[in-house]
């Protein structure tokens, strides 16, 4: 995965944790980063860990 | 991994450590978290691990299979990132300005994500709902406030919106937001009042609104269309702010409002416009036109002997003067006066009160004679469309055995059938005044006003008036 993409996952994502949504759908990563679902199912393992990683360095303060 | 909402996720601290004998080996410690598919996630210093996968984490930055990127700093987001993440598009971090264009998104569902975000910030719907359920709330309760600020107030309990509060609603967000009157099955729907708390969201729905850059629209704009700018939306009551966003169709100057017309009854028309207060419709910059004492000028000259209704009369000449009378006699406002007379012309039943007031009483008893008079002597063309709007007179039945009573339709309100009567004379009467004007499709009607930004003197419109439909009228501003 290239860094560039990554780090518009990590943004998306945690976009997503902001707005209290811990259920998001592909399609809804995909609207918010604005890359196709099949780039999301490809990179589905670090995506999973990213969503982990935001998690784990988030605090509850950031989740509105 | 898939990311389907139907799944069972679990995201919480576990707070008995669990270790099984792999995690042991590695020297792992206890769950840290179980991430959203329900995987196991252990710790061991700054990694991570999850099944077969790993990562580290040294404050911010995350690193994986020799990836390493930089989390997003905690920062506060804004409004209007809100509302395009509702939106479901995509923005970045290098975004400066969030332009939305107003026509390629339904403009209403602007204004319930807005609705959706304000309920969230004050904290009225749960967090933990889906995406879909947030929306959905947003949608019902702004659609709801448009209903209970539109006319009387009265929403039938059969209307979506409604429903979705009644029956949906976990957090007993309506008795919160509206505060409703007594109701009858059948025959009357409640009515329903904004308390301060749905206020409130609506400032907020506005504030937020404020925040948003739109995109110019070249939309081509037709006659009844109209253009509100910001600046004005500031100086325009919150009500009247969200019927007319509630008909925006674009941006250009300011929001394009397209009124949409609901004339299906022979007689009125109605809109957002009808809806708006007089003082927002001087505001946009629309003259009014308005047939002076219109039920008592119309009717009088339709009975035979207006002398019969010498009361109807002095009202009709000098509508002030006849009002301070009544004022002086009762002790009470111009406000409720101004009531009482239309009252006494669309009741079927005297009012109690209008006993201890000999004036009203006799204004009462003359209406009535002139409502007998007006229905025996009308054509019959007029009296058929005003026999399909009328609304049913009900008539208790009881029952034996039952404790309740039945109601059953016993035959049209007399009062209503008179209203959809004098109302197509009305009608008539804003059409000939309509004619006057360069552009008659460009003027908005309004029960007994007509509504345009052109000048045109009165003596005009009152000789057109007179010539085309046979009435005399007095038009004023």
């Amino acid at each position: 995965m290239k860094q560039e993409l990554a780090m518009k996952l990590a943004e998306g994502i945690h976009l997503l944790h902001l707005d209290s949504n811990p259920y998001y759908t592909n399609q809804q990563l995909s609207n918010v980063v604005g890359v196709s679902i099949s780039t999301i199912k490809r990179n589905r393992d670090t995506i999973k860990l990213l969503d982990v990683a935001l998690y784990l360095t988030e605090t509850d303060d950031d989740i509105q | 991994m898939t990311y389907n909402r139907n799944e069972p996720l679990i995201r919480s601290h576990i707070d008995t450590p669990i270790c099984n004998r792999d995690s042991r080996s590695k020297g792992l410690s206890p769950i840290v978290l179980i991430s959203r598919d329900g995987d196991l996630v252990f710790k061991n210093g700054n990694s991570y691990y999850i099944n077969s996968s790993s990562f580290t984490l040294k404050e911010n930055l995350f690193t994986c299979n020799g990836l390493s990127v930089e989390l997003p700093t905690h920062r506060t987001i804004t409004p209007i990132e809100r509302l395009w993440l509702g939106l479901g598009f995509s923005f970045t971090k290098d975004d400066t300005a969030f332009d939305l264009d107003a026509v390629d998104v339904d403009f209403k569902s602007i204004l319930h994500t807005l609705t959706t975000m304000a309920l969230k910030d004050m904290k009225l719907i749960s967090g933990n709902f889906t995406q879909k359920k947030q929306q959905r709330y947003g949608e019902h309760v702004f659609e709801s406030y448009l209903l209970a600020v539109t006319g009387s107030g009265r929403i039938k309990a059969r209307n979506k919106h409604i429903r979705f509060l009644n029956e949906e609603d976990t957090k007993q967000l309506k008795a919160k937001l509206f505060t409703t009157s007594s109701y009858q099955a059948g025959v009357r729907s409640m009515e329903y009042t904004p308390t301060a708390t749905v206020e409130a969201i609506m400032r907020k729905v506005f504030a937020f609104l404020d925040t948003t850059i739109f995109k110019r629209n070249d939309i081509v704009l037709q006659p009844l269309d109209f253009v509100v700018t910001k600046e004005q939306l500031h100086q325009i009551r919150l009500h009247d702010v969200m019927l007319l966003l509630s008909c925006c169709t674009g941006y250009n100057d300011g929001f394009i409002i397209r009124p949409e017309i609901t004339d299906d009854q022979y007689s009125r028309v109605y809109s957002v416009f009808t809806s708006i207060s007089s003082d927002t419709r001087t505001l946009l910059g629309f003259k009014n036109y308005d047939i002076g004492s219109a039920l008592q000028t119309i009717c009088l000259q339709l009975v035979d002997n207006p002398s019969r209704y010498p009361l109807h009369q002095e009202l009709m000449n000098d509508k002030n003067k006849f009002r301070h009378k009544i004022m002086l006699e009762t002790g009470n406002d111009l406000a409720w006066a101004k009531k009482e007379f239309s009252k006494a012309n669309n009741l079927d039943n005297m009012p109690k009160r209008y006993k201890q007031y000999p004036t009203l009483q006799a204004y009462y008893k003359e209406a009535v004679l002139l409502r007998e008079e007006v229905i025996q002597g009308v054509d019959a063309t007029i009296l058929e469309r005003a026999e399909l709007f009328a609304k049913p007179k009900w008539r208790k039945k009881w029952v034996k055995g039952k404790k309740e009573p039945e109601y059953i339709v016993d035959r049209v309100k007399e009062s209503s059938l008179f209203f959809f009567i004098w109302t197509q004379h009305e009608r008539e009467i804003r059409e000939a005044m309509m004619s006057c004007f360069n552009t008659p499709e460009a003027c908005h009607q309004v029960h007994d006003a007509v509504y345009s930004r052109e000048e045109v003197d009165m003596q005009v419109l009152e000789n057109a008036v007179l010539e085309v439909t046979g009435f005399e009228v007095k038009i004023s501003h």
